[in-house]
């Protein structure tokens, strides 16, 4: 192929699949055997939020109140709730609450995060030392007691949880982009940038931020944890998504006052939490080795 | 040494300062009125009844002049009453509430320090060793994954329903009964102190395993100092300064870890005080709630600067 001929898109096709493919086949042969494990749990969970319906048995809101509190069954097998609602079903679409608060967290604190900090880093000067004061006052504080306050504004809505808990986070992202912005700003190829005629949007975004990706990316992940973490906990005091919305976290809060009767309903949903936590943190692992390397 | 902690005492006011400005702005912008939920229900409150309790409570006035009056009191230890418990000011909900998460936060520290203090040191003394290598990934991972009120939850499972050896929820003042209160505590200790002590054991490991291999520490091992004297002298009373720092941030987040523990435990502590408050939209208690617990990791953050600066006096020139 290339060369300045006219390529043959099947052939481009392809060659382009084979690409990815010796990509994929060489991370595969890097990862150990608890990243894979951790990779496909994730792939699980992804096609939990995905496609739930496929794989719950039931409507996760559908009540059947003369069948309450009932245990585990061939028609229910984790059995039902205080109303009735099948418990399985519940906790495959808490999963779409859960990773959906933590893309829209993610995404919140890297847009903001990353933007103020390669601006910080990048002009410097006054405006750096006031915002990063700031942010080392703000990355002090406990995240769930600030979205606390700032949920008893908000009122209980899924979209603004996320992205409260998005805010809560981009201290983080911010003083990753900035340190990063502070030392390659200075390099040589910055300065060619600029004396070929880049504006300073171009440098930060074309030039600067490029070299924050990895960082970024494990930074993301560990906020997606948090995030995860912070919407289950919140849910669980009465304070995060709103029923009849599935979260494990609210789930918890209820299942533990059956736990004479039915001990899985307080035990269940944290294990879908955990699993969906550790998974995470063994891709995580695995990028942070990968990139020392 | 004075001079750096009179400079770290004033940086903190302005901290305050705004933090103040921001809880009020935030709670007022509470949607809702508050007079409404003031007056009676029945009978049916009259428009006039509604004005005369936003007056006398001073919700008709701008919104600085709110502030600064609720500063002025704010200042002289007049935290308002509350709207919720009519029987209480707030000040008294509060006061009786900070010895009940003292409580809390003590116990989830101990616990934090007595796990990670053996098991960091010995890690880090031998970074190639079963212990540092196979036992704190899992460890450190599981420690990470499981969210302190499940963990609570659990551990109510266990010890309370199966074994059925420690009390569900509850508490007891530890000067009142100090056996009752032990046992009321050990499980939100546990819940609270397990996220702590993996951030710790990680710390420590890290920490001491660095300056065993420092050149100073051969040569006490090559002078024929007995090992006890090395560890404790030599390797532990370095490799914690940096710690120390880190236990004293950490304290913060133990705060907000109460908030959550509380609930799980039926504690009646400053956490649980504030959810519901939140819940009951009482914005004088809300607001009170929202000023301890920033000074409380203020005052944290405070304390690992200056125990830095003692620790370490480099640190105090700059």
């Amino acid at each position: 192929m290339g060369g300045g001929g006219n390529p043959d898109p099947g052939t481009a096709v392809v060659a382009a699949g084979r690409r990815v493919l010796g990509v994929l086949g060489q991370t595969a042969k890097r990862m150990k055997v608890a990243e894979w494990l951790g990779v496909l749990v994730l792939v699980a969970y992804l096609l939990m939020t995905l496609i739930p319906g496929a794989l719950a048995t039931h409507d996760p809101i559908e009540q059947d109140i003369l069948n309450r509190l009932a245990f585990p069954s061939a028609e229910h097998w984790f059995g039902t709730d205080e109303l009735g609602r099948d418990l399985f079903s519940r906790c495959i679409h808490g999963a779409r609450t859960s990773i959906r608060t933590a893309v829209i967290a993610v995404l919140f604190s890297l847009i903001v995060g990353a933007t103020g900090g390669l601006f910080s880093g990048y002009v410097g000067g006054r405006l750096d030392e006031i915002l990063a004061r700031t942010n080392d006052i703000l990355v002090s504080f406990p995240g769930i007691i600030i979205a606390m306050a700032l949920i008893a504004v908000t009122g209980r809505n899924p979209i603004v949880l996320a992205l409260v808990i998005g805010l809560v986070n981009t201290p983080a992202i911010f003083r990753v982009t900035r340190a990063v912005a502070l030392q390659v700003r200075v390099l040589p190829y910055v300065d060619a940038a600029r004396s070929a005629g880049a504006s300073n949007l171009y440098i930060m975004f074309r030039t600067v931020l490029p070299n924050c990706t990895t960082e970024m990316f494990i930074q993301a992940l560990l906020i997606a944890t948090r995030a995860i973490i912070t919407e289950s906990s919140l849910s669980f005091l009465g304070l995060g998504i709103p029923p009849p919305n599935p979260s494990w976290g609210a789930m918890l809060n209820t299942g533990r006052n059956y736990m004479k009767r039915m001990v899985w309903y307080g035990v269940i949903p944290g294990v879908f939490l955990m699993g969906l936590i550790l998974a995470l943190q063994f891709v995580s692992r695995y990028l942070r080795r990968v990139s020392r390397a | 040494m004075r001079s750096y902690v009179v400079r770290r005492l004033l940086g903190v006011i302005p901290a305050l300062f705004i933090g103040s400005i921001l809880i009020f702005l935030i709670i007022h912008l509470i949607p809702g009125d508050p007079a409404v939920l003031l007056v009676p229900m029945s009978p049916p409150p009259t428009q006039e009844l509604i004005a005369e309790v936003r007056a006398a409570y001073g919700f008709d006035k701008p919104l600085y002049e709110q502030y600064l009056i609720w500063l002025g009191k704010l200042l002289r230890g007049d935290l308002g009453d509350s709207l919720s418990k009519p029987a209480w000011t707030v000040a008294e909900l509060i006061t009786k509430k900070i010895g009940v998460t003292l409580h809390v936060t003590a116990g989830a520290f101990l616990v934090s320090v007595l796990i990670s203090l053996p098991l960091g040191i010995r890690m880090g003394l031998n970074p190639d060793g079963f212990l540092a290598r196979r036992v704190l990934p899992v460890y450190t991972g599981i420690g990470f994954a499981i969210p302190p009120f499940w963990l609570g939850i659990l551990l109510i499972l266990f010890f309370s329903v199966f074994l059925g050896i420690l009390p569900t929820s509850g508490f007891r003042s530890i000067t009142e009964d100090p056996i009752q209160s032990i046992r009321f505590l050990i499980m939100p200790s546990l819940a609270g102190g397990i996220s702590g002590a993996v951030v710790y054991t990680n710390f420590i490991s890290a920490s001491v395993s660095e300056i065993a291999r420092k050149e100073f520490i051969l040569a006490a091992i090559a002078k024929g100092l007995p090992q006890r004297r090395v560890v404790y002298r030599h390797i532990l009373k370095n490799a914690l300064i940096p710690v120390v720092t880190v236990a004293a941030l950490q304290l913060g987040t133990t705060v907000g870890g109460a908030v959550v523990t509380e609930s799980v435990f039926g504690i009646p502590g400053i956490g649980r005080l504030l959810v519901d408050a939140i819940t009951a939209r009482d914005y004088a208690v809300v607001q009170a709630d929202f000023m301890v617990l920033i000074c409380a990791v203020m005052l944290a953050n405070l304390l690992a600067d200056l125990l830095y600066g003692w620790l370490d006096p480099r640190i105090r020139l700059d």
